[in-house]
């Protein structure tokens, strides 16, 4: 019982929050970063996973024209990654704009850029 | 300008149709494994103090309810499925939201439980429909309860980033309880509706520890989880998500209330000379305690379409 309710305390002790909802967690080029090499892809990782077949990533260039291969996939089989391929893209600052619709079908969405400068 | 006190309600796409489509599910849920419970624990235990007519009649009643909530647990089940697709989907009209339907159905987990849940209800309308004597099969406890425990998923149990084990076993014990104590308030209305007085006080007596447990087993759940998904005062005070964890809450105190008006002091009264009148005032009471249940279970939905308070700042 006193073991019991040790682990109970230590696992209340140790709750962090509660990240609900798919947020941008981390992106790669990461937001608002300047890169020299053109990527060959974006990734984003959300804080929870998401249906791939209900979320999208575009990649616009600095006219608003859409440059993605349309292939949003989760790479690795990891849902909380999700992945859009890029052709070779020139020096210029490009717009991404992601859908996510989490596993408990919830809606996000976001904008964030970044650049090349090769 | 003055700032509103009142948080916003962000209430996910499809808004409170469908909280609303989610909150009548589970009722449907509740509704059936809690009077299959109570046929199973409850109801054996106060049959010698019935005639045979009584408990043919009380026992065809209960027969009837699960009957009737399996159905419309089937039916919410689907609707709220073409709702959800629909929201998912980004549909505008009913005819979009069908034929988003089938890919919601086998590409979302969302759907996958769907899939699971409504076998689990068709099979447990066929082990009813073919249960020949008065007690439901067992395993129709089983395949309702696993169908109330799935429930979990839909929620914010299996999305957390934190306590992935925790938090869905949490909400599972917290939807098991919540059908066999909320779930099993028709059963009680009616058994003592249509008991004599002193039956109706065995049943009270019988129902109590179930109650009890299960009362214990829901606040254990709601701290854990409130903790979890609340996590500090400002958010419970300041987000959509607190105001109505803390009004669940209340409801949650109301019902408590009235289980120990119940049992400490209408039951016992059923064994009294004024017996009959302290039965009809037994049978209002738990009406009343159903319809705190019905309120209790919407704003359950409600809170699984909002997000948590606890949220990254954007």
């Amino acid at each position: 019982m006193r073991i019991l309710t040790i682990s109970l305390l230590l696992t209340l002790a140790s709750v962090g929050p509660a990240l609900a909802h798919a947020h941008l967690k981390n992106a790669d080029p990461a937001v608002g970063s300047t890169v020299k090499a053109a990527p060959t892809a974006v990734t984003i990782e959300f804080s929870e996973a998401v249906e791939p077949k209900f979320s999208t990533i575009a990649v616009a260039d600095g006219t608003g024209h859409r440059v993605d291969k349309d292939d949003v996939h989760v790479p690795g089989g990891d849902a909380h990654h999700l992945s859009v391929d890029l052709p070779g893209l020139g020096a210029g600052t490009y717009t991404v704009t992601w859908k996510a619709t989490a596993v408990d079908t919830h809606k996000t969405n976001g904008t964030f850029t970044f650049t090349v400068a090769p | 300008m003055m700032n509103s006190v009142v948080p916003v309600f962000d209430l996910a796409e499809g808004g409170l149709w469908l909280a609303f489509a989610r909150g009548v599910t589970i009722a449907a849920l509740f509704s059936l494994f809690g009077t299959l419970v109570f046929l199973r624990v409850v109801a054996p235990r106060c049959r010698p103090r019935m005639t045979d007519l009584e408990a043919m009649r009380a026992w065809r009643a209960l027969r009837r309810l699960a009957g009737l909530s399996v159905a419309v647990a089937i039916a919410a089940l689907l609707t709220w499925l073409v709702f959800q697709a629909g929201a998912i989907a980004d549909a505008v009209t009913l005819r979009q939201a069908l034929l988003a339907t089938p890919l919601v159905l086998t590409a979302t987990r969302f759907g996958h439980l769907v899939m699971v849940q409504a076998v689990l209800l068709a099979a447990t309308a066929v082990l009813l429909s073919r249960s020949a004597s008065r007690q439901p099969h067992a395993l129709a406890v089983w395949t309702a309860g696993v169908a109330v425990i799935l429930h979990a998923g839909h929620g914010h149990a299996l999305s957390v980033a934190t306590h992935p084990l925790l938090l869905p076993a949490s909400m599972a014990l917290h939807l098991l309880a919540g059908g066999a104590w909320l779930g099993g308030l028709v059963p009680l209305l009616l058994f003592v509706r249509m008991s004599p007085p002193q039956t109706g006080a065995t049943v009270c007596r019988y129902f109590s520890p179930l109650g009890k447990l299960c009362l214990v087993a829901m606040l254990i759940s709601v701290v854990f989880q409130g903790w979890v998904l609340i996590g500090n005062v400002p958010a419970l005070i300041g987000t959509g998500y607190g105001w109505v964890a803390l009004g669940k809450l209340a409801l949650l105190g109301l019902l408590f209330g009235l289980a120990v008006l119940n049992r400490y002091h209408l039951a016992p009264a059923l064994r009294a000379a004024n017996a009959r009148s302290a039965q009809v005032w037994l049978v209002r009471s738990i009406a009343l305690q159903t319809g705190f249940s019905v309120a209790v279970i919407l704003a359950a939905a409600v809170l699984a379409s909002l997000p948590p308070g606890f949220q990254p700042p954007s």
